[in-house]
């Protein structure tokens, strides 16, 4: 049996359950997620995909089920929150940068406090962060100081310098104005090229369909169908997601 | 007309007075500045302890403020000077000024850092728990800078507003600016102490009314 086993998923969720009050909102999801794939997450607005990834990170804690990234039982009790988020990397809609730091500061703060780097090197690992996502020349400048998408550059590179097994992005392009949305679903793509594990809630179909390995579909809590691209966007007769698709379609018209 | 005006500043007697009115100056800006430090650190630290949400805790807290915010700062001076030492407490007249104010400017400088820290955005602290960060480091490396920079002006206004009752250490005669320019005004039986007393009020307040303008802006919350 165990010979037989698939290679065991980086990120594994079993029947994670969580409610606000008596509101059910995430009823019982498995999911997995390999190491070097891109999953990306849709659904409509109120079915729970924030939940969910923040429950990955205990950002919100489940009542119900595990989580547990490589061997580490995240939703454990015992568990080191500390140690668990360092090695997941977050990206918010609202990118969520520190206003009184430079983008410097912004993505070298973890690396001196929670990796305890010394700063030279910090910086350094910093620098080199913000390089990947084309804005060392940005260092010294406070996220006010930076457009929506180099502001949210910044803050993948926050992510990037901790060196994260795991990445969540929360819909990372909805602030954006639309002509800021490709340069930063552009260094996702490169982030997806170099292998890195990244698990995508996004509203952004021709991303989901284009950079995705597989694509989740959830509504009201559940994951109600799953596949890969072409299986969700062009061969699903699932009436949920159809009529989901097609309200998309109609606003993008 | 003039005569009025000589009545309320009487050059002679102002030179005369100067030199005790300048040692009530004196004491009056040492207990000011005690007061600020005192009040703003215990006032900071009680919001900081309080963001830890710790029930009991935080209920001592709210209980401390609401008391200290409703008692007016006389009747605190009172009972600190008068009726503690019933209890063999003996605090002197000058410590039990500084407690007091120091006490009732925390209390009310408690309540406007808490009201920063909580207006600071949700998404602030979930940016740094989510790179790794602690509750605290979140909390004084991310959300208290800007909470304080939200806070200052009402901060700056309290701070003078409770600062300026030094005046009530006269109550349990410590030989502040007022005491000293009421007993001299008392000697002369002319109010030109008071009149030389308010332009040394002046000179302690004025500056701290214009720094805090100009920390308002320095620290002005840029978005
Ligand atoms: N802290 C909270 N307290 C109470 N209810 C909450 C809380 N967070 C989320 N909810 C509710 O849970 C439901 C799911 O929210 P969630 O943010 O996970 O949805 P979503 O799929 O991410 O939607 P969107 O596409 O609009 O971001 C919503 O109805 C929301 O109102
Ligand atoms: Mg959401």
């Amino acid at each position: 049996m165990a010979a037989n086993a698939p290679a065991q998923a980086l990120l594994r969720m079993r029947g994670i359950e969580k409610s606000f009050g008596v509101v059910p909102i995430l009823k019982g999801i498995d999911l997995d997620v390999a190491a070097g794939e891109l999953v990306a997450i849709i659904g409509p607005s109120g079915s729970g995909k924030s939940t969910l990834l923040r429950c990955i990170n205990r950002l919100e804690e489940p009542q119900a089920g595990s989580i547990h990234l490589d061997d580490v039982e995240i939703t454990g009790k015992r568990v080191n929150l500390s140690t668990i988020r360092r090695d997941i990397g977050m990206v918010f809609q609202a990118f969520n940068l520190y206003p009184h730091f430079t983008a410097e500061r912004n993505v070298s703060l973890a690396l001196s406090k929670v990796r305890k780097l010394p700063a030279a090197e910090a910086s350094e690992r910093a620098l080199a962060a913000l390089e990947q996502v084309g804005l060392r020349h940005k260092a010294k400048a406070f996220p006010a100081e930076l457009s929506g998408g180099q502001q949210q550059r910044v803050a993948i590179a926050r992510s990037m310098a901790m060196t994260p097994k795991l990445y969540l992005f929360d819909e990372p392009t909805s602030a954006l104005d639309p002509e800021l949305v490709g340069e930063v679903l552009a260094v996702m793509q490169e982030m997806k090229a170099k292998g890195q594990t990244m698990v995508v809630v996004t509203h952004e179909m021709a991303f989901a369909r284009q950079a995705a390995d597989r694509v989740i579909f959830m509504d009201e809590g559940v994951v109600v169908e799953q596949g890969t691209p072409d299986e969700i966007f062009r061969y699903s007769v699932n009436p949920r997601l159809s009529s989901f698709l097609r309200n998309y379609r109609g606003k993008e018209a | 007309m003039d005569e009025i005006g000589k009545f309320f500043f009487d050059g002679t007697i102002a030179a005369a007075v100067l030199p005790f009115l300048f040692e009530g100056f004196l004491v009056t800006l040492q207990l000011s500045v005690l007061t600020i430090l005192f009040g703003l650190a215990l006032g900071l630290a009680l919001a900081c302890a309080r963001a830890y949400g710790i029930m009991p805790l935080n209920l001592l807290i709210v209980a401390f403020v609401d008391i200290l915010r409703s008692l007016p700062a006389l009747v605190i001076l009172i009972c600190i000077y008068f009726v503690l030492p019933e209890y063999e407490i003996r605090i002197d007249a000058y410590w039990a000024t500084v407690l007091t104010l120091g006490l009732v400017l925390a209390a009310f400088s408690e309540e406007i850092f808490w009201a920063g820290i909580t207006s600071v955005p949700k998404g602030q602290w979930e940016g740094g728990l989510s790179t790794g960060l602690t509750f605290t480091q979140t909390l004084f490396y991310i959300v208290l800078y800007q909470a304080v920079q939200m806070v200052i002006p009402p901060l700056t206004n309290k701070t003078i507003s409770i600062t300026k009752n030094t005046a009530l250490a006269s109550v349990v005669s410590v030989s502040e600016l007022l005491n000293q320019a009421s007993s001299q005004q008392a000697l002369y039986a002319n109010p030109t102490p008071l009149t030389v007393a308010a332009l040394f009020y002046l000179a302690v307040f004025a500056p701290l009314v214009v720094l805090s303008r100009h920390i308002e802006s320095r620290y002005a919350v840029k978005r």
